[in-house]
């Protein structure tokens, strides 16, 4: 099948960018949320509070395209994003009562947006309600059943010339997966003929979603072996299943990737060398350094990732993230402070800040004040990060429960402003809490 | 309103001191954080917060860091007024208490350049201020406010927006 409409494909310095996400239905995001997508972007707020359900919408369009087969809307139970039935998803209303649509709506590049509306059918599941999508600045609309004369005036010049001009053939929105698409048909198809062209209006955004690479918060226990698996630029599902063929790779090619990723390891104090040990042809085992710093003839006392603390095994899909993804290739990160001591979870924001410096964006849930403190003084030195780099968002919860983002930028100091609550304050109350008590029984003795 | 206050660092090291009473550790960190939850923000001169960087409880230097994060935390440039200073100190009796006055000088000079007001624990300065405010009427403005006394009504005075009220005055 042909298609129109821009590459499906993008490479460094034209790499098609997420630069701001919309949600309206899905969870606790009952009404319009959006937040803008900035090399650094940093998700905070309590649990349950919708930092997550914020970027799904995302991941269930990255699972739907991913998968080998058409399966239907959307891929509900997929290695990103686990439903098992649309409802799960819809925003509740009431005690039982809920939306009837959800909406999604990607930018990227700061021009171009793509908006899907999807419905639930009673006993169906869902479907398309319709999609809007940006060309040229003009805002257009596409809905399943659009007359040849609705669908003509929205048509690029050269594709409504074609099939002003071409009467033996019908032109119709279609469903691909989890997007609509316009597609001229011949008449003769059924005679076998299968060429057939469309307008690809969501190619941009289809390229930016399958290149999210995924790291979620539960990234698997440390095994004795690992299977090989092919290496990018794009990794389907989640990220921790490539990290041992990422660097069993990197080794093979001598790639600067393995120093620098020893480099990031031995920054967090963590070890600071990590190597692939081949087993057979279709499986490896991971061997990391077994002092945290590199010592003289220190390159042969390796121990396997599975004898040693959880901290390595947690934090090296992260670390493998940061160093194989490609300028402008986006990466979303669910706490990479798990397992990790505070000293290393400080450490990580020099090395996420050192990433964002290779052009890799970031998008950190995080609960971790330590992390968010080191950012704002990385800014506020001004060596690595800029204000511009970074964007915070903070996820509350109504008393109705449902989700308000409140944002905010740092400045050249590192400060954020009114933020609802910042996790400094948090501290603090624990702090008082302690000191009063503790003082209390003191004076009591 | 928000007020600017400046805050001594007496108060920052008794928030969380192991030698300070309980009563005025707790009042301490009472008094902090209202500042924080309250929109009110602290000024600092150089002079002010060298003394914290000495002094600063593990509290207060949350506080200080949750009080920054907000942009609450501001910075005053205040230059030494050597006239005013000596007109204060000729009130004094004498070289002790001249010394004790010299040392929290900063804190008024702080205080007269932003919003007039000063939390602190130093009694025996807020003592000879006051006297000094009978002879040099225009620091009688200022408020000097403890939070050893009565903290639930400088916490509601500090919800009440630090209005200037005589109680707190030096004159």
């Amino acid at each position: 099948m042909a298609r129109s409409g821009p590459a499906s494909k993008s490479r460094h310095g034209d790499e098609v960018m997420i630069t701001r996400v919309e949600v309206t239905g899905y969870k606790s995001l009952r009404e319009v949320q959006g937040i803008e997508i900035r090399p650094l972007t940093l998700l905070a707020g309590a649990n349950s509070s919708g930092k997550s359900s914020i970027i799904q919408p995302l991941l269930l369009l990255k699972q739907t395209l991913e998968t080998s087969y058409d399966p239907g809307v959307l891929f509900l139970n997929g290695p990103n994003v686990r439903f098992t039935a649309a409802e799960q998803l819809l925003s509740r209303t009431g005690k039982r009562s809920q939306v009837a649509t959800f909406k999604v709506s990607v930018e990227t590049n700061g021009t171009s947006r793509v908006a899907i509306q999807y419905k639930h059918v009673s006993k169906e599941g869902l479907d398309i309600e319709d999609m809007e999508y940006t060309e040229n600045g003009t805002l257009r609309k596409l809905r399943l059943g659009m007359s040849r004369d609705e669908i003509a005036p929205i048509l690029p010049d050269d594709f409504r010339n074609f099939v002003t001009r071409t009467q033996q053939g019908t032109v119709e929105v279609v469903r691909r997966r989890c997007f609509l698409d316009v597609l001229w048909i011949p008449q003769d198809r059924a005679e076998g003929r299968t060429f057939t062209f469309g307008l690809a209006p969501t190619a941009r955004v289809e390229t930016a979603l399958r290149s999210i690479v995924h790291v979620p918060g539960l990234r698997g226990n440390p095994e004795r072996d690992y299977s090989v698996s092919a290496v990018g630029p794009d990794f389907p599902g989640t990220f921790e299943t490539y990290v041992a063929g990422v660097i069993a790779r990197w080794q093979a090619d001598k790639a600067e990737e393995l120093d620098g990723l020893g480099e990031d390891l031995e920054l967090l104090g963590l070890t600071w060398k990590v190597s692939a040990k081949h087993i057979n042809e279709t499986q490896v085992e991971l061997q990391v350094g077994r002092l945290s710093h590199a010592v003289t003839g220190g390159a042969h006392d390796l121990v396997s990732i599975a004898d040693v603390g959880f901290g390595v095994s947690q934090t090296l899909p992260i670390l493998v993230a940061l160093r194989a993804a490609r300028p402008g290739q986006l990466i979303y990160l669910e706490q990479p402070e798990i397992h990790l001591h505070p000293r290393a979870q400080a450490a990580m924001a020099t090395v996420l800040a050192n990433a964002i410096r290779r052009g890799v964006r970031v998008v950190v849930e995080t609960h971790s004040s330590i992390l968010l403190l080191e950012i704002q003084a990385l800014v506020a030195r001004g060596e690595i990060l800029t204000p511009s780099d970074v964007k915070l968002h903070w996820f509350a919860r109504r008393p109705d429960g449902a989700t308000v983002v409140s944002s905010t930028d740092l400045d050249e100091a590192g400060t954020f402003g009114d933020w609802p609550e910042d996790f400094g304050s948090v501290e603090m109350d624990a702090q008082k809490r302690f000191f009063d008590a503790s003082e209390a029984q003191l004076r009591k003795k | 309103m928000s007020r600017r206050i400046v805050i001594d660092a007496c108060v920052a090291r008794s928030s969380g001191d192991e030698n300070a009473t309980a009563t005025r550790a707790r009042n301490c960190r009472d008094v902090l954080k209202a500042i924080l939850e309250i929109c009110h923000r602290v000024v600092w001169s150089d002079a002010i917060v060298a003394e914290w960087n000495a002094h600063q409880s593990r509290f207060a230097r949350r506080f200080r860091q949750s009080m920054a994060a907000r942009r609450k935390w501001s910075p005053l440039v205040v230059e030494p007024d050597e006239e005013l200073r000596e007109r204060i100190l000729q009130t004094t009796g004498g070289e002790p208490d001249r010394g004790e006055l010299e040392k929290d000088l900063h804190l008024l000079e702080a205080a007269m350049a932003s919003d007039r007001v000063i939390v602190s624990l130093d009694g025996t300065a807020r003592e000879l201020l006051a006297a000094a405010a009978q002879q040099v009427g225009e620091i009688g403005q200022v408020m000097w406010v403890s939070p050893e006394n009565d903290v639930a009504a400088v916490i509601a005075w500090l919800q009440r927006d630090a209005p200037a009220e005589a109680i707190y005055m030096l004159g």
